[in-house]
């Protein structure tokens, strides 16, 4: 009977030393997989966006072009004072000056439906993790712009879109926020945890311009 | 006198033959407890640290290998690892792995691809 008394606690002990265990890492466990989720989605979702942006280039370097070629021609007409000629060419200026505008909306719209797309998964992690008992939800780019691209050249209405030298960095997304960890029957323990994932996009070997998400971080 | 001893003798063999087989059947409830105890750790242990192996092949990190064997070793001492498969694929990474004590074994099979992802199907294993 004395043998008994003893076990008994002792018994008990391991059995919530194991509950709490296995309680803790399930909840870590569904962190982290729902923080890698939403941040491969979002690079599967941007990664559309960004080859339509890119594929925009072709048509940009040609209106560029086209441009020089119409400036060029008023430039000429202007020079041999041929009203004809001037109207003419202040025509085919106008007319690609329309689609260069109508070019850059397109490009516009792309990097505004990217950036779109960061916030609003961000918004679904904060609704995912809610239950998990996060307050808050760190989301962070590492670049002004919602894709890794830069404009080149700068001073021209319809650049090419082309990815950074470190296009891979710039084109992260991470996100970051504590999970409380211990289980409701330890009411009186505080086990906190960070939890981070990242990802981006990385351009596969075999095929140029082609990009497929990449893991970059998951916090263990 | 005499009888009286007798009687005390006879008490004392009878009271630890009747306490015995309760010892017994305590012994293997506590043991079966530990031991299931154990497993449960065991599995949960096994599944978090693949899904960490999968994170860390996805990631294209060095050593995923020597450090999975090093964690599952550290909590399970009792047991071992008999298969342990870690592969990256163009989607992802793919993991499997079998654990095995005496003739008790788990097995755990996971992929971490971004096409399942995208199709909500994957990350809930």
């Amino acid at each position: 009977m004395v043998s008994l008394l003893i076990l008994i606690p002792l018994l008990l002990t391991l059995m919530t030393a194991v509950a709490a265990a296995v309680f803790i890492l399930k909840r870590k466990s569904l962190a982290q997989s729902l923080c890698v989720r939403q941040v491969v989605k979002l690079q599967t979702e941007l990664k559309p966006r960004l080859e339509r942006l890119i594929k925009h280039n072709r048509e940009a370097r040609r209106l560029r072009a086209e441009k020089q070629r119409a400036d060029q021609a008023l430039k000429a007409a202007l020079a041999a004072n041929n009203p004809p000629a001037i109207t003419a060419a202040k025509v085919w200026q106008t007319a690609v000056f329309l689609q260069q505008t109508a070019l850059k909306l397109k490009q516009q719209k792309i990097l505004v439906s990217a950036a779109n797309l960061r916030r609003a998964h961000a918004r679904e992690l904060r609704a995912d993790v809610r239950s998990l008992g996060v307050m808050d939800v760190q989301s962070q780019a590492f670049y002004s712009r919602p894709l890794g691209v830069y404009p080149s050249p700068t001073t021209s209405l319809t650049p090419d879109y082309l990815p950074t030298p470190t296009f891979q960095w710039h084109q992260q997304h991470r996100f970051r926020f504590k999970v409380i960890l211990n289980p409701r029957f330890l009411p009186g323990a505080s086990i906190q945890q960070f939890t981070t994932c990242a990802a981006s996009l990385r351009e596969e070997r075999q095929k140029e311009k082609q990009w497929q998400p990449q893991l970059l971080a998951v916090s263990p | 006198m005499a009888r009286r001893t007798v009687t005390r003798s006879k008490e004392r063999g009878s009271t630890l033959m009747e306490v015995l087989p309760v010892l017994s059947l305590l012994l293997v409830f506590v043991s079966g407890l530990f031991v299931g105890a154990y497993w449960l750790l065991a599995k949960t242990w096994l599944s978090f640290q693949t899904e960490q192996a999968l994170y860390c092949v996805a990631e294209d990190r060095p050593h995923c290998r020597m450090q999975f064997e090093k964690r599952v070793q550290s909590l399970l001492p009792w047991g071992k690892l008999r298969a342990l498969q870690l592969v990256r694929t163009a989607q992802g990474s793919k993991v499997e792995v079998q654990w095995r004590v005496q003739d008790f074994s788990i097995q755990f099979k996971r992929e971490l691809s971004h096409r399942l992802v995208a199709k909500n199907r994957v990350l809930r294993w």
